[in-house]
Order: C-alpha cells, then structure tokens, then sequence
C-alpha cells in the first residue's frame, strides 16, 4: 500500500519529510504520478501531496516582489492578474501546457522540480530571474536561482529531504513574450519554446534576457539573441534579423542534433510569433 | 423517397444517451463471483529467444495461475480467419515459444485481482537471447534473419488488364510516384478486454466487444477442441473498433484459461498494450506510374507493392488482395497491372483497419494523379471527370459490377458546393512570406461487402411476441456506428409496424443465426441491412396472411397502421398485435414467425469525393485545415444523421493519417509512441468541421438501394490534404503523414534546389 500524506502547513511538511524514505515522491498536481505509476515495476511507497498546504497554494504581491507557491495550478497561473500584469509570459506558458484538464491539475512547482527540458514554464521562471524557494526537514530554507535549480534533464539539485515550496520574482516593468512549437496546435509537448523579457530605458532596450527549453538538457541562455537586442528601441527591431540571429542561436545549441534542422527553421516562426507580441504589448503601454 | 416511413428519417441512435450519461455497462464494468483477472506479459525485445523464471512470480499471494507455451494446446492458427475455408499461413499460438515483435505474448497470469496479476507479472524473470531484428522491409528483403518458416516473404500476388508496358511507349507523359503509407493504431476509446465463464450449463461463454462471435467460436473451439454447440460467444458492448476487434486477440487465451481454472476470467489491456500489441494498420511501400494521353486520358498504370505484415501472417495476403482489387473500379484504365509482396517484419502484427488496404492504395494514386494534373497544367477535378468509372464502366480485374457509380456527380457537387474553380486559382494570393495556403481535392471507392472475393450471407429471424413487439434476430455488432438502428429503421420499414415495437438483436451465437463474416467489410448494411428487409417483407406477408385467414378476408384488404392490424373492408377493426398475437394462437394454433437467408448477388462500389483547403506554415511545417467538404455516393442514406457521422469520423481517421499519426519504433524495434500523448490523432482544435453531402440516386442491391459509407469516408481525406499541401507549396510529398518535419524537410529540399 502507499502511505500518503497531505501536510496542512509547513510545520507539517516538515513532519512529512522527516517520515519520507526511499522511493517516496513528493507531489502536487500528481500529473506526472498518474501517468508513470501506471509503468513502474511496484507502486511508489509513499506520496507527499502539497495541495493541502495554504503558502504553496497562493499567489502573493508585495511592494516588491511576487510569492508563486510551487502547488499553484498552470490554469491559476494563467489567469491570475498579478501574473499577467507582472509577468505575462509565464502567464502565456502555463495557458499552453497540455490540456485543460492538465492544466487544471498539473503546477508550477511539478513543472520545475520536474525539470522535463520541454517544460513550458521555466524558460519564462530563468527570463524572469526567478528564484526557487527549498524547505527542509530540519525546518530550514534555501533559495536557489532557477537556472542554478536546474541540472540536467529531469535533474536538480532538490535534495531527498527538500521539497520545493514556491518562487519568488523581483518586480519590475519589462516587456516580454512567450512562445513555443510542438507537434500539434495544442495539447503537445514543445520541441521548442522560449521566453524574450526586456528591461527598457525609455525606448531603449537596455538588458535582455532570452532563454529556449528543449534545445539542451537544462534551460538555454540565448546570448546571440540578446546581442541583437542590446540598445535598441522596439521599433529598430527587424525581424529578418532575429531570425537569422535565432538560427545560429540552435546551431550553437545543438549543434550536432538531428533535430537541429527542424528546430532551426521552426525558430523562426517562434521568433516572429514573439515579437509581434512585443510589440503589440509596446504599443499598448 | 416520399412513401417512405423511416427511410431517410434522422432518428437518434437508441444506445446515445445510456452511453452519454455512463449508463452503458461495458466488459470491463462487468462483475462475476470468483472472477479471476488476467494479464499479458508481452515481450520486451523485438526478436529473441527467450526462458522464464516463474519462481518470484508464483509467490506473489493472490496468483492462481502462470501459463506460458508449455502449458497451452499446440495448435497454431491465423486469427484473420474467419471461416474455416479461408486459406491462410497459421503461425500463431496462444502464446509464443519465441518473442517476435515487442509486445509479443509470453505468458498469461491469472490473480484474483488486476493489480496482483500485474505485480507478479513484472515480477517474472525473462532471459532474452536477442536475435537480428527485421524491423522494416528494406530488412526483411535483405537480412539473413528469417521471423517465420523459410522466407520473410509471405505473399507475393500480380494481377493485370491490358499491357502496362505498351500504354508507355504510346504515352505523352509518364509519371511515377513512390511513398509510404503509415503503421496506424486504431485509437478505439475502449482498450481490448474480454470475459469468459462457464455457465450453468456447462457451455463456455465469451462477452466480446467485437466484430465476429463466429470467428471467435471458431478459434476458440478449434485451438481448445471443444464442440462449436458448446462455445456461446456474446458481443457485448463496444467503445470502438475501426478493424481493431475484428480478430481474436484475446479471447482465446482467456478462455484456455476459464477451462483451466473453471473460474470467470477477465482479461483486459491498456492503451499501451493495444498500441503494441494488438494490430496495426498495414504500412506499405508503394510505388506507382500512371501513363496519361496529351488530352489527360489514362492510358495505364502500374502498381508496385511492399506490405509490412508484422510479425504473424494475420492479413498480409488478405490486405495485399484487397489493395489490389481497389485500384480497378476508380478510374477506367484499359492497362493496368499490379505487384504486390507481404512480408514478416519483427513488428505489432497487422489486422484490419477501418477500409482495409483502400486508404493506403488510394493515398498514393490519388497523390499520383495531382502530380500528372501538375505536368499536365490541367485542374484535378477537369483530369478526374475525364477518367472516373461510370455506370457503364467495367471492373477490367474481373470483380464485380461496379453498379450504379455517381462518382463525377460526387466530383461535381463538391466542386460546386466548394467553389473549387474560384478558390484553385486565387487561393495562393492569401501567400504570405510564412503562411502558404492551397486547396486539394480527391477521390475513393469501397466495396459492399464480400461477394465475389468470399461468399457472403446472412440469416435473420424474425417472430412476432406476444406483447405485440417485434425481434429481429440477426447477428450484428454494434460498434458505435449505429448500426442496430439502421437495421430497426429497415425492419420497421419492411414490416410496417412502428419503430418502438421492433428489437434488433446484436450478435450472440446462441441466438442469433449464422451470418457469414461479421460486422465487417462495410457488409452490414448492405447486405445484413437487405437481408433485414428481405425478412421484414416476408414477416410482413406471413403476417397479412394470418389476419386474411383470421378474419377471412383476402390478404390485400390487410394493413397496418399505427402498429395495429386494418382491414379495408372491415371499417371498425382496428387490432393491435399484442391482440393478434393471441387470436393466431387461438384460431391458427400458431405463431408469427419466419426465418430469411439473403445471399447477395452483388458488390457494387461506393464513392466519395473530399475537398479542403489548407493554410501550412513553412517555418514550422504546421498545417491547419481551414474548410473541409465531403461528397459521397451513398445510394440511400437509411439514416443520414448517422451518414453524416460516418463522413465525418471517417474524415478524422484519414486526416489524422495526412498529418500525424504512425506508430514509430527506434532501431531496436522498441516503440517509441505508445501513448496517446504521442501518437498524435487530430485533437479538438484542429480537426475541421466536416461538411457532408450526399447523392442519393440508388439503383443497386442494397436495402432502399442503400451503401455502404462507414470505410468508404476513410479514404480520401488524407490524399485531399497532401495534394492541398503539395498545391501550396508545390511540392511533391508522398509520404504519410506529411509531419511538420517531413514538410520543412520537403521544402529545404526545394529551397536548396532552386
């Protein structure tokens, strides 16, 4: 039989960690769960259900900062207005993750201490500068930069005793754009998504910080982008030139994969889709 | 067809709404005292020899039982058939002595739960000696590695008309096309399962959702050695099969193991398992030159063939057949000749799939002709009206008439409807630098049935009760077309009493009488569905004749009105048949009753026509369906709401052959997309919605001069929607699906050329 606990609080998650031994799983949504227990030789022995526990549930604004608690659902993600003010691509990411039915189960903290190199939200949670928040069982936290977060594919640094209990992202005006490419127009796992988030000076761009999923193991920096998008202005951007930009971006990537000749082209569809969001967000503010 | 009652009518299927609203109680809902539950342990490997350790696995608590090749009776068979003169290779056995694809069956476990039987199935220890693996038919040509007897060459088959070679020399223009047609999963909402026990009497009985109870008795009394009075075989309800359930696949071994055990038994599988190790839908290698006049003419063609059979010979020779058969009763061409190889492959075994052998055939001459269309510089629609079969037209093969055709009427309706003209020579102004949008259109023709290949009959019963209600016994599986309203809708038709009053029996071999190949070969409602009215109208006249002797009248004063029995010269009477039934009984010591064999003397074909449009992105090869049109040849639509759905299910099965789904397998034959998740049907959003039309002009055997629609919708989307794609794009793709990969490379190719 599999034990399973629904801790109420963090005091109680902690209680839970200390009973936790091999094998057990830690989950939200339980998406992933559902589908690979079904495979597994045995069932898992033991299941840490975070649902139960208020913090992780809830998306919080301070003068600051925002709180993203890892048990928040892709659908209140995608709605919530404090996320599509602040951070509008992770907001278009979370609308696109599987189905409506996933997306009603399935969470932000699934997404990430996943760390599928598919997953939607984490070229937005990296774009964003994101940090991921870590509980222990002795009671003491830890914050960790996503990109640091994320090892390998389906790898972080989440220690057995550690669970992850949210996200907390800098506020700060910035344009930004989320896209992706998968094998079909919805319900699909991205062959390619990305996340471009510009800090703008006037009309300036003055910092960028553009990242892919499913071109590497872990979330990729995409510094030839962000060169193309140093000190210019929204309107001095073209997009032959992006493209372009984009596609020595996936040659640096992978260069060696056979789907970067797919992915080299597909990037540039990504690349359009993008900035014509950017500048119909410009227009707008 | 004014006169008629219900005929044409759009009655709603009695089955919807038990099934909307979870009513419906489906094998897997099924309950029984002592039931066992079974599961396969499948391979692992795609070809290798292999031994069991059962140790670990026979302690788990709660295992009855483990079987495995030693324990089940040595008697191979060929599940495809489906009566016992069909001659086929038998190379299967309940379970295999020697893993042949991966998700072939090693041995059978029986617990007292699903989760034990899972448990102690994973827990048996499988040592492999892997062997070469054939995994496609470039392998089975080449590599010394034989998966059954002496050659990988299962069935090799030519047929011609006229001389192929000499309609070249004369030629204009040559054009030879060569593709690939996909390996299909089926995609039944409902995974396979069955259930077996014992009853009271001692027979064996089988609950099937499935398309053939006496294919199933059969194997089943064969491979067991039991009498076939012994083996009850009940269709129970379905949640799909498209081909799927339409051979044994797991009933057999169940029930080996209710005779063993004496207990009921349910096996089931997941949607892995049917994705691996059910059947597959044939790919097939196909290449295929079409020689044309200066005027658009078709002067010959000639097919050459590679079919992929799998692992066990199932319906290699079966589908290589009916691929073959197909491709003489669309178009007329005087010179036409056709080669055709199956092979064993170390892969999921082939079965039947929704048109058998029709939508790969069809795919690739109907790619074909829009790429002559294109030397040509001639539009599709003007090539197709030039060349399609008429009335008059002639199967050159030697099949059988190809009956009253309205193929051009289909072409030229849809051609209309959809504004083909107008569209064909402006869509390519919406081009942008990204988006590339065309319209593509083609035709298909399935058959009725099996006559003239296979003998074809079937039996109905029908008796009046004593409540004044009607059964129609006849062996029919309802697979979710609606099929058992179809037949009520003849049979109240025939008989002339009201619908509510007829009960049309699904297929149990206990109670329904024989019929000849099950709810297959889009047979039923032209055959099964005419036999219904056949034995309507006789039940009918047997009935007239009682109530003339009755009230001593003649028999054409009777009739029937509002389900009571009239009489023309008797004013005031009005005799319901619940009343009649028991007057028969008192005045006539008898009952109502007739039994009716129908035995169809035809095999005309059905037609379609399907048009689209559609709007691909060539950076991410991605292609949207903006407007899709179907027309088809449907003689009479018994039941046109139930038409429409056809063409419209039909539609989604080819289109998601155009662009997604094909099950995949990487080098060591292991697949890779066995998951719905991965295997990628047209979802929601991107199916388009389908708009049907039908020509209803009649003129053949059918019932009402129906035929048939269920295979025929299958056909020609999928070709429709590549020649759409190659028009934008002007490309030359012919391998299905056209994924967003395939696209892009496709048009990297063209771009590097240029």
């Amino acid at each position: 039989m599999t034990n399973y606990l629904r801790p109420k609080n963090q005091e109680e998650c902690i209680q839970a960690l200390i009973k936790k031994t091999e094998g057990w799983t830690i989950i939200a949504g339980g998406t992933d769960l559902v589908v690979h227990n079904r495979y597994l030789t045995s069932a898992v022995p033991g299941v840490i259900d975070l649902m139960g526990v208020e913090e992780y549930r809830s998306i919080r604004e301070s003068e600051n900062e925002v709180w993203i608690g890892a048990a928040v659902t892709m659908t209140e993600l995608s709605r919530d207005p404090v996320i599509c003010e602040w951070f509008p691509a992770l907001a278009k990411a979370a609308s696109m993750v599987g189905s409506t039915q996933i997306r009603n189960r399935a969470t932000i903290g699934g997404n990430v201490a996943n760390a599928a190199h598919c997953a939607d939200t984490v070229p937005p949670l990296c774009a964003y500068e994101a940090t991921g928040c870590i509980l222990n069982q002795k009671g003491s936290t830890r914050e960790v930069p996503i990109t640091d977060l994320i090892v390998g594919s389906c790898c972080t640094i989440l220690l057995e005793d550690e669970i992850l209990t949210g996200f907390r992202i800098h506020k700060q005006p910035t344009l930004s754009a989320f896209g992706k490419i998968g094998s079909r127009k919805a319900v699909t796992i991205s062959k390619l998504n990305a996340c471009i988030n510009l800090i703008l000076d006037q009309e300036r761009i003055q910092e960028s910080r553009v990242f892919m999923g499913s071109v590497g193991a872990t979330p990729s920096r995409c510094t030839v982008l962000e060169k193309v998008f140093q000190d210019r202005s929204i309107k001095e951007l073209c997009l032959e030139e992006l493209q372009v930009a984009a596609e020595q971006q996936i040659e640096e990537l992978i260069p060696n994969r056979a789907s970067k000749h797919y992915k080299k082209r597909a990037v540039k569809a990504v690349v359009e889709d993008m900035l014509e969001e950017l500048r119909r967000k410009h227009g707008k503010q | 067809m004014a006169n008629n009652k219900y005929i044409g009518q759009r009655v709603v299927r009695e089955d919807s709404l038990k099934r909307a609203t979870g009513e419906t109680r489906y094998v897997a809902d099924m309950k029984r005292r002592g039931m066992l539950y079974a599961k396969l342990l499948r391979s692992s490997k795609a070809h290798a020899d292999f031994t069991l350790d059962l140790k670990k696995a026979l302690e788990v608590p709660g295992v009855e039982a483990i079987y495995t090749y030693e324990d089940i009776p040595k008697v191979a068979y060929n599940s495809m058939k489906w009566y016992p003169g069909i001659e086929a290779i038998e190379d299967e056995y309940l379970l295999s002595n020697r893993a042949r694809y991966f998700g072939d069956r090693l041995a059978l476990v029986v617990a007292n739960s699903v989760e034990t039987a899972e448990l102690a199935r994973d827990l048996i220890k499988v040592d492999y000696t892997p062997r070469d693996t054939i995994l496609t038919i470039e392998d089975a040509k080449t590599k010394k590695e034989i998966v059954h007897g002496t050659s990988n060459l299962s069935f090799e088959k030519s047929i011609s008309c006229g001389d192929f070679e000499e309609s070249k020399r004369a030629a204009y223009l040559s054009v030879q096309t060569k593709g690939k047609t996909p390996k299909l999963h089926h995609a039944a909402i409902e995974p396979h399962v069955c259930l077996s026990e014992i009853d009271d009497f001692g027979n064996l009985v089988i609950w099937s959702p499935c398309q053939v109870v006496f294919q199933i008795r059969m194997h089943i009394a064969d491979i067991l050695g039991l009498e076939y009075n012994k083996i009850r075989v009940i269709k129970a309800a379905m949640g799909g099969s498209f081909g799927g359930k339409s051979i044994p696949i797991l009933e057999p071994i169940c029930a080996f193991a209710t005779m063993k055990l004496k207990r009921p038994v349910m096996l089931s599988m997941d949607r892995r398992e049917v994705i691996i190790g059910s059947v597959v839908g044939n790919n097939i290698d196909i290449e295929v030159e079409t020689t044309v006049d200066q005027q658009g003419h078709i002067l010959g063609r000639r097919f050459d063939v590679d079919v992929d059979g799998g692992a066990y010979d199932t319906n290699s020779a079966a589908v290589t057949n009916a691929f073959a058969k197909k491709i003489f009763r669309l178009y007329n061409i005087p010179n036409q000749s056709f080669v055709g190889r199956a092979y064993y492959t170390n892969t999921t075994p082939s079965g039947a799939y929704r048109a058998y052998g029709s939508p790969q055939a069809h795919a690739m001459a109907e790619v074909n002709i829009d790429q002559i269309c294109k030397k040509l510089s001639m539009d599709p629609c003007d090539f197709r009206l030039k060349n399609l079969v008429t009335r008059e037209s002639v199967d050159l093969s030697g099949g059988t008439s190809i009956g009253n055709a309205q193929v051009r009427e289909c072409v030229e309706l849809g051609r209309q409807k959809f504004d083909w003209d107008h569209k064909r020579k402006t869509i390519r102004e919406k081009n942008t630098n990204r988006y590339a949008y065309g319209v593509g259109m083609a035709c298909a023709t399935h058959v009725n049935g099996y006559t003239g290949p296979y003998p074809d009959f079937t039996n109905v019963y029908i008796e009046l009760n004593m409540d004044g209600t009607v059964v129609v016994k006849v062996a029919a599986h309802e697979q979710g077309c609606g099929t058992i309203t179809t037949l009520s809708q003849i049979a109240a038709e025939a008989i002339g009493v009201e619908l509510h009053q007829i009960t049309v029996t699904e297929a149990d071999t206990f109670i329904t009488p024989q019929d000849s190949a099950g709810t297959q070969a889009s047979r039923v409602t032209f055959v099964s569905g005419k036999a219904v009215q056949v034995a309507g109208e006789k039940f009918r006249k047997r009935l007239f004749e009682s109530a003339a002797e009755i009230f001593d009248v003649p028999e054409e004063a009777i009739y029937l009105e509002d389900g009571s029995i009239r009489c023309h010269q008797i004013p005031n009477l009005s005799m319901d048949l619940s009343t009649f039934e028991t007057t028969c009984r008192k005045k006539l010591s008898r009952g109502i009753a007739i039994f009716s064999e129908h035995i169809p003397t035809t095999n005309p074909a059905s037609f379609g026509a399907f048009f689209c449009e559609v709007k691909v992105d060539r950076f991410t090869g991605h292609v949207e369906i903006l407007r899709a049109l179907a027309v088809h040849d449907v003689g009479q639509s018994i039941n046109p709401q139930l038409v429409e759905g056809q063409i419209q299910g039909g539609a989604h099965f080819s289109l998601g052959m155009a662009l997604g789904e094909e099950i995949l397998h990487n080098s060591k034959g292991v697949v890779t997309n066995a998951t719905l998740a991965k295997y990628h049907m047209l979802n929601a959003c991107d199916m388009p919605y389908v708009e049907a039309y039908m020509i209803e002009e009649g003129g053949d055997e059918g019932p009402y001069g129906a035929k048939s629609i269920g295979e025929a919708a299958a056909i020609a989307p999928a070709p429709a929607v590549l020649n759409a794609i190659n028009f934008a794009l002007d490309t030359d793709i012919s391998i299905f699906p056209a994924t967003p990969e395939r696209i892009v490379d496709a048009l990297l190719i063209k771009e590097n050329t240029k």
